[in-house]
């Protein structure tokens, strides 16, 4: 499967991504870094859908919204069976 | 020998407020949503013959520049005034975790790392190997859990033990050669200055300015002798971000992560196990796209709804203990031959003014348990997340909710809360609204009128002065969010933190806290006010009691005809507006007092004094005209404005009147 990149905030349900980069100003880049969120960092989304998503970072959750997702370039990690 | 003193540090959500709480026994409120702790407090321990006082520093994820509560936790650790430092840090999230560690190590604190929440980090399979940590961190490490109380004693032994040690310690990251040669240039030029050897540590500080942090470079350009320091500064991270390709402040942060990685491939082991975890069941129903926001307004139904079902019968309850107290006190006195003006004192003022604000203390008790329970289940963190759809409607984002939730309680930790907020505008937005959210000391006026007015309605009279006063927090964000306070780019992120079965001693904290609150208020401000009405009401002497003829009543009948059009213009209306303006919860002590009268007394005066129709037009007035002295305060500190805290209350003010003087006219006309 190709590497495809698109921004965290096209993620679906189920979804576990891979930070390729963070396209957005110091301020957010730095919080979004102070948070553990940054390149190479597996995501998984647990809600998404219009509004703020819910993502897995470790083991801490995180609402983001979707201005801020946008600025987040991921890629698949891997492909999850179980989406509902 | 003088205090040895302690600041406490740690990510939101570590269990930071536990550790204090267990340390210093003090009744602080704990809660589980990120940034409850606001501002820095403080408690005094003895260990053996000396004095710790321990501060617990705002919940941070860095020691950055991005939100006021970091600054205030940065400031403090940077002003060198705590001995040591204990940071709290989660087990389960080491590897955020110890970003602030790195951090608080590179500023030359003294550490002692608390690795809490260790049964969780169990539960998660993950095993960490403290000797290895301690070694890679160079400060001790103590394994704790501060919700059972394990390993408290053993953290301030710790923390002493280090006093004795030497503290010459020197904590360095390697940022790499070219970086590291930028950082040794700025020492050269920094150690030059005297002025700024004294301010900062050296190497830090020529870390900051390549990191280009705000704060600092805010700080430096203050003074002259920093120019040149300030403009090499920048020279160099230009440079080094072209020689490296990459911007200065990301790469610095990436160096720590990778030392953080080294440290944790050394120390922590995970064994794979992936089921979900309850807080992951639970999200999917209360977080849900479609469920999320019936479930919310479901359980602030429930929490209203339990608050009045089971606050009433005791509020009557209270109110009739306090009734018979009155007559009582009354009687007794006048058989043993006391004074009548001691017996109007000690009856119409103090325990009438008293016994309406008292009767209020079940409700809210209840309240502030129920807004308890939502802090320290991690629902609250849920709500913020589940309105930022709705609150994007009126320009701001779901976090900015919060502080109009903890409104309902006191708008005065409502405001405080507002610093967690990353935009001065949503700040100020959020301030600005703050006082038209009914707090719970305005209950007590709506449940008196209320119930003499509309005895058959009286839960939804409440309910709709509640929203009355949402929709006004509401349209004045709009407003002052569209003319005012420009859009900034504002992004949303909050961490969601797992869900706990809120301990029983925690919710008791925290109703404590601020029921006492109210108590010390209620005995002092409110106490004092009451008796000064008092004896405004009775002098001259001689006068017939709180007659329009004592003095409290010429300068009361002076200001109210500006409340006629409002349907209340009596004098006595007016005293107990400007008296509220102490403590909202002393209207209606007033009433109690310049009416002589308390509980059923009361209503039947009050029952001729006011129409259905003024009764509810004074009660939106009271809802929504000028913020208490203490909200007025913590307006000015936060705004750090004069002039936004006179707007603030005087657009309260002009609102509450307007809307006053419409209910009432508009009432009129329709025949009410």
């Amino acid at each position: 499967m190709t590497n495809n990149i698109f921004n965290l905030s096209d993620a679906k349900i189920g979804d576990r991504v891979r930070v390729v980069e963070i396209d957005g100003g110091r301020k957010v880049t730095n919080r979004l870094m102070e948070l553990g969120i940054m390149e190479g960092v597996i995501i998984d989304i647990a809600n998404s859908g219009g509004g703020p998503l819910i993502i897995t970072v470790g083991n801490s959750r995180f609402a983001l919204g979707q201005g801020i997702a946008r600025k987040i370039k991921v890629e698949k990690a891997y492909e999850n069976v179980s989406n509902n | 020998m003088g205090n040895y003193v302690v600041a406490l540090a740690g990510n939101p959500n570590t269990g930071k407020t536990c550790v204090f709480n267990n340390l210093t026994g003090s009744k602080q409120q704990v809660g589980n949503w990120p940034g409850v702790t606001v501002e820095k407090k403080e408690g005094d321990i003895r260990y053996g013959n000396r004095t710790i006082r321990i501060v617990d520093l705002p919940g941070t994820y860095s020691l950055g520049a991005f939100s006021e509560d970091e600054l205030v936790a940065r400031n403090y650790i940077m002003s060198g005034e705590a001995d040591a430092v204990i940071n709290v840090v989660d087990a389960t999230n080491l590897y955020r975790n110890l970003y602030l560690t790195i951090q608080l190590l590179e500023a030359g604190a003294d550490v002692v790392v608390a690795l809490n929440m260790m049964d969780e980090a169990k539960k998660y399979n993950i095993d960490i190997d403290i000797d290895s940590l301690s070694k890679e961190l160079g400060v001790p490490v103590i394994s704790t859990i501060a919700s059972r109380c394990i390993g408290m004693d053993a953290i301030i032994d710790a923390t002493i033990k280090l006093d004795k040690k030497n503290k010459n310690r020197v904590f360095t990251i390697d940022y790499g050669t070219e970086v590291e040669k930028g950082i040794e240039e700025l020492i050269v030029c920094i150690n030059k200055k005297e002025e700024l050897i004294a301010r900062y540590p050296s190497r830090w500080l020529a870390i900051k300015l390549l990191e280009a942090d705000e704060g600092i470079i805010h700080d430096l350009s203050r003074y002259d002798y920093a120019a040149d320091i300030l403009s090499k500064a920048k020279d160099l991270r230009i440079c080094l971000a072209e020689e490296l390709d990459t911007k200065m402040d990301s790469y610095i942060i990436k160096k720590r992560y990778e030392l953080i990685e080294h440290i944790i491939d050394k120390s922590l082991f995970v064994k794979e196990g992936e089921e979900p975890t309850t807080t992951e069941k639970i999200d999917s129903i209360v977080t849900h796209r479609i469920w999320g926001l019936p479930i919310f307004i479901g359980i602030m139904v429930l929490v209203f709804a339990f608050t009045f079902a089971l606050g009433e019968p005791l509020e009557d309850l209270v109110g009739d203990g306090l009734d018979a107290f009155g007559e009582w006190v009354e009687s007794t006195l006048a058989g043993i031959g006391a004074s009548p003006i001691f017996i109007s004192f000690l009856v119409d003022g103090v325990i009438h003014g008293l016994s309406a604000v008292l009767e209020i203390v079940p409700l809210l008790f209840l309240l502030f348990l129920m807004i308890g329970v939502l802090e320290d289940s991690g629902y609250m963190a849920r709500i913020a997340y589940i309105m930022d759809r709705p609150m994007r409607a009126i320009g701001l984002h779901g976090k900015a909710f919060i502080p109009f939730l903890l409104g309902f309680g006191c708008n005065v930790p409502a405001i405080m809360s507002t610093r967690t907020l990353d935009s001065h505008r949503d700040r100020m937005l959020a301030i600005i609204a703050n006082p038209f959210i009914s707090c719970g000391a305005r209950l007590p006026v709506y449940v008196l009128f209320a119930k003499v007015f509309f005895p058959s309605h009286r839960v939804l009279i409440v309910i709709s002065l509640y929203l009355i006063g949402i929709l006004m927090a509401v349209l004045t964000t709009k407003l002052f969010g569209e003319k005012v306070f420009k859009e900034e780019d504002t992004s949303f992120i909050i961490e969601l933190p797992p869900y706990r079965f809120p301990t029983m001693r925690g919710i008791f904290l925290h109703m404590w806290k601020s029921v006492s609150a109210f108590l010390k208020r209620a005995s002092t401000v409110i106490l004092s006010a009451v008796i000064v009405i008092w004896f405004l009401s009775s002098i001259p002497f001689g006068v017939e009691y709180a007659s329009d003829e004592s003095v409290i009543g010429k300068i009361s009948s002076f200001i109210a005809p500006i409340f006629k059009p409002a349907g209340f213009g009596t004098w006595q209306a007016t005293i107990a507006l400007i008296s509220g303006i102490l403590a909202k919860e002393v209207v209606a002590g007033t009433l109690g007092v310049v009416y002589g009268a308390g509980g059923a007394e009361l209503e039947a005066v009050i029952a001729q004094q006011f129409t259905p129709l003024s009764a509810y037009s004074f009660m939106v007035m009271t809802l929504l005209y000028a913020p208490c002295i203490a909200t007025i305060g913590a307006i000015r500190n936060e705004t750090k404005s004069r002039k936004w805290t006179f707007i603030t209350v005087a657009y309260g003010f002009i609102v509450a009147w307007v809307l006053s003087v419409l209910i009432y006219q508009i009432g009129t006309l329709l025949g009410f």
